[in-house]
Formats: structure tokens, sequence, C-alpha cells
């Protein structure tokens, strides 16, 4: 037996693993890369090629079971990042869709909350200023009421505020980070 | 201390090695290892990636004999090969601002 042929005996014990045909072909192209080399010796081969469990090791992890397309062919790279594109396109019209009209709603709520305190508060003032010449103790019940109520206004409104930056604040760091996720496959 | 170099890239000059004419395994891999170093084992598997792809087919000849499968461009590699030559002139432009922006009189 040859060098070569003892070499490539041993490669084909190495694929394995692979399909026949894919193994056929891996083996006829070292097989001819041998001969037209011409090396004569094992070492010459193990040399350039590596050892035939090197080779086959390359070999087998640059070989993809799927035969049509390859996991790393330009065209399948460029399938998936279109892919992906439309993902991230679509989920940002859809956060869109939903966020928007939530967040009209939820100042809807803020005003009206704001303002049924603010009302009751109106109209605790406007009682206990109607009582102040008839009834002294209940224009001042009234009065402390509104001031209380007066209170809860300032305490809302800040919580508002507060909540309104919040939410903007998410907002912002959801789209930042969608943007990046769009230029990463952009 | 090696650059390495992508897949893309290496796809590209086997395409263009193949644009001038139609080369063996063991030739085509001389002809890479002209021009860079990579190992003997990075062929075959770019060769496959091609194949697979539609940018090269392959026939054999017969040589002393015994038969030579060579490798041949197809027109879709052509078509590859002009969008990977755009993409490398303008990633070397890119990278050439970078790398000389100090050429043009500055602190040495």
């Amino acid at each position: 037996m040859t060098a070569r042929e003892q070499y490539i005996q041993q490669l084909t014990d190495q694929l394995a693993s692979l399909s026949s045909k894919e193994r056929a072909d891996a083996v006829e192209f070292y097989n001819e890369y041998i001969e037209d080399a011409g090396f004569t010796t094992v070492k010459e081969i193990v040399d350039q090629l590596g050892s035939p469990e090197q080779l086959s090791h390359e070999i087998i992890t640059k070989t993809s079971g799927d035969q049509s397309v390859p996991a790393d062919s330009p065209l399948n790279q460029e399938n998936n990042r279109r892919l992906k594109k439309v993902l991230y396109a679509t989920l940002v019209v859809v956060l869109a869709m939903i966020l928007i009209p939530l967040a009209i709603e939820l100042i809807g709520i803020a005003i009206g909350i704001i303002g049924a305190v603010l009302g009751i508060g109106i109209a605790a003032f406007g009682t206990a200023a109607s009582l102040f010449t008839s009834d002294l103790w209940a224009a001042i019940f009234y009065l402390g009421g509104g001031i209380i109520l007066l209170g809860i206004l300032i305490i809302v409104i800040v919580l508002v505020i507060w909540a309104g930056k919040w939410l903007v604040g998410g907002c912002k760091q959801l789209v930042h980070y969608l943007k990046l996720k769009f230029k990463e496959v952009a | 201390m090696k650059i390495t170099i992508t897949a893309d890239l290496l796809d590209g000059m086997v395409l263009a090695i193949l644009e001038r004419q139609d080369y063996y395994g063991y030739a085509l891999t001389q002809e890479m290892q002209k021009v860079i170093s990579i190992s003997e084992s990075t062929m075959y598997p770019v060769l496959r990636r091609l194949n697979q792809g539609g940018y090269v087919t392959t026939y054999q000849q017969n040589y002393q004999g015994r038969n030579r499968r060579y490798y041949r461009i197809t027109r879709k590699g052509d078509q590859h090969l002009n969008r990977v030559r755009k993409l490398w002139n303008d990633y070397k432009e890119s990278l050439d601002k970078v790398f000389n922006a100090n050429d043009k009189g500055g602190v040495q």
C-alpha cells in the first residue's frame, strides 16, 4: 500500500459520520490532491494536510447536513438577514399600535384624576366660602377639607409626573434596543 | 500575528482565480497560496460551499490515465464575484481612511 493509499484509507474511516456522497467527494478531492502534489511519504502528507483525524475534523465541521443550501453560504446569510429585518420592523409596528393608544388612555386617566380632585377641592372651597357668613364651623370644616384635597392634588400631580418620566425612559430604552437590533442585521 | 480572512473573501478570491481559467484542486490551492498563506485543509470546504451555492461547477478530465476534477466559475459565480469586489473596495477604502489618516501632514 502506498503512503497515499494508507492516508486516504484512514481519512475515509474518520469521515464515517458523513453521508456516502459527502465522504466520496472529500476523499476524491484529497486523493487527487496528494497525487498531484507528488507526496511520497505519510510524513509529507501529514506535514501539509494534517493527520487524517485533523483533516477529517476540518472537513466535518465545515460540512453541514443540509445539501441544498449550506448554513454558511453567502445566499443563506443574506436571506437570514432579510428575515430578521422584516421581523424587527413588524415588531416595531405592532408595539407602536399597542403603546400609542395605551399612552393616550393613560394621559386621559391622569387628567381625569387630577380634574376630579381639583373639582372636589374647588367645591369644598366654594362651599366653605358660602357658609362663612352663616355657619362658621361648617365653613372651617369645608376649608380644611379643601386644603387636604389640595395636598392630595399636589401629591397626585407629582406622582403622575414621576410615572410619566419613568414610562418615557422605558420607551426610549426600548426604541434604542430595537434600533440596535435592526442595525445589527441591516 | 495574522489577520483572519473571512469566508466571504476566501470565496471571492477563489472565484477571481477561476475567472481567469479553470483549475483543478491542487493547482488552485497553489494559486491561492501565492497570494495568502492558507492551510491546505481550507480549500476543500470553500470549494464545496461554492459548488453547493451554484457559483462553480466541476468536470473531470483525463490526465495520465487518471481523472482530474476541474472547477469552473458559473454565471452566478461571476455575479457574486462582482458583488464581493464592490464590497471589498468599499471596505478597503474605509479602512484606509482610518489607518492612513496620518499620511497627510500629521504629527509624527
